[in-house]
């Protein structure tokens, strides 16, 4: 997965807090995913040099309205698939890029913060519901909203952070507090993480 | 379910290192503690937070380094270009034992996150013990009485109590508070306090140590 090279990061940003604001911010008050990613189809649809993966899933949405509105099973998942593309998509962006914003004297714990937040709640996303298909509605509902608005919250404090170059201390509380919560959540369990057992100065344990 | 210490809190103090010496010398005590086989103790502590906390700012205080790192293939460059004043030499010197320059920023972050998600298993299974509280509000209110020219007095009361109620046939436990501070406390004496009503054979003075 190639980030687009017709674009720079600081652009990208913009499209992502666009696309972010749609799926996390307080203002929906749905947690249906296909009007979600509709709301992000109609808001995003005249930007140029939107990354391939996201002009993709906003496509399919717009094209296939019909069968996810009737919840198509088979178009539902791939809905679900189309979008953790997305989400990888960005997440790898961000993971790549988000350290050159140093150049511009953003604080480097600042951007650890974030970075941890935004990276953490797209994984969430995608481990739940990759993992997640069988297990109880709600719930998968529930966990969605939480970990689509730690993405939003994330993506928007990045594009504060770009303007105003550090978090104070509370904004980082804050921060560290949305992630904490989020994966409270007794049924988050991460996937990929395996066990790190790499263990810095191992003579201390 | 063994009831053991989910000790990372302090660990992590000589791991990524803390903000000052006296942490640290808490954390070596700490553990010789635990490397002591005659000391049973059930340590109770806050932990994600703080992990959480240290970990991002040792990483994000590297983060510079490790931009240049990745982009010359050599630490030496960035020792050169970057001030190492606020980096924890032990973390730093780790990394770069551990990790390839070219793809330190990366193996970094998936070091964090794996760190991270180890430590949230870990307080997972703490979290199952400590929901098995029912903690007396009466009794909770005892504790704070006796303890209430302190600050965060609700905080440091119900890691007493919780102490108390986990601690089974413990006499004493080492409670870590999320500073990195280690104290004992007799808990054959702090049930005197609650079984009693009143301050039992320990006086305010004595109690207020245990903080």
């Amino acid at each position: 997965m190639a980030v687009a090279l017709g674009s720079t990061f600081h652009s990208r940003l913009n499209t992502y807090e666009s696309f972010a604001e749609e799926l996390g911010s307080e203002k929906n008050d749905t947690d249906d995913i296909v009007k979600l990613v509709y709301n992000a189809s109609k808001r995003l649809k005249e930007e140029e040099d939107l990354p391939e993966e996201i002009e993709d899933l906003l496509d399919f949405v717009m094209s296939k309205r019909i069968s996810l509105h009737n919840r198509n099973e088979k178009t539902w998942m791939k809905l679900l698939d189309k979008v953790n593309t997305a989400l990888e998509y960005i997440e790898k962006d961000i993971d790549e890029n988000i350290w050159d914003l140093m150049e511009q004297d953003v604080d480097p714990v600042s951007l650890e913060y974030t970075h941890s937040l935004i990276t953490r709640s797209i994984k969430a996303y995608r481990d739940m519901t990759q993992t997640s298909v069988d297990d109880n509605v709600s719930e998968l509902k529930e966990n969605s909203q939480r970990y689509l608005k730690g993405f939003y919250y994330g993506i928007d404090r990045l594009v504060y952070l770009n303007s105003y170059k550090e978090f104070d201390k509370d904004e980082l509380e804050a921060m560290d507090s949305l992630e904490t919560q989020m994966e409270k959540n007794n049924h988050f369990v991460p996937q990929n993480d395996e066990v790190n057992e790499i263990t810095i100065n191992a003579s201390l344990v | 379910m063994q009831k053991s210490s989910p000790d990372t809190n302090i660990l992590i103090y000589g791991i990524v290192g803390s903000e000052n010496n006296y942490q640290e010398e808490l954390s070596k005590d700490y553990l010789d503690l635990r490397l002591d086989d005659s000391h049973r103790q059930l340590v109770l502590q806050e932990v994600i937070s703080e992990y959480r906390r240290v970990l991002k700012k040792q990483v994000g205080r590297m983060r510079p380094l490790l931009r240049v790192a990745s982009s010359t293939g050599s630490f030496e460059k960035a020792e050169d270009r970057c001030s190492l004043n606020n980096v924890h030499e032990n973390f730093w010197n780790e990394v770069k034992r551990l990790y390839n320059p070219e793809n330190v920023q990366k193996d970094v972050s998936n070091f964090k996150r794996g760190k991270i998600s180890q430590m949230q298993r870990r307080v997972n299974n703490m979290t199952i013990i400590e929901d098995e509280c029912v903690l007396d509000q009466e009794k909770l209110s005892m504790i704070e009485t006796e303890i209430n020219e302190e600050k965060n007095v609700k905080t440091d009361a119900i890691i007493l109590y919780k102490a108390l109620l986990l601690s089974e046939d413990h006499e004493e436990v080492i409670l870590v508070s999320e500073d990195g501070d280690i104290r004992n406390c007799n808990l054959k004496e702090l049930k005197d306090i609650i079984g009693a009503g009143k301050c039992g054979n320990m006086s305010i003075q004595g109690l207020r140590t245990f903080f």
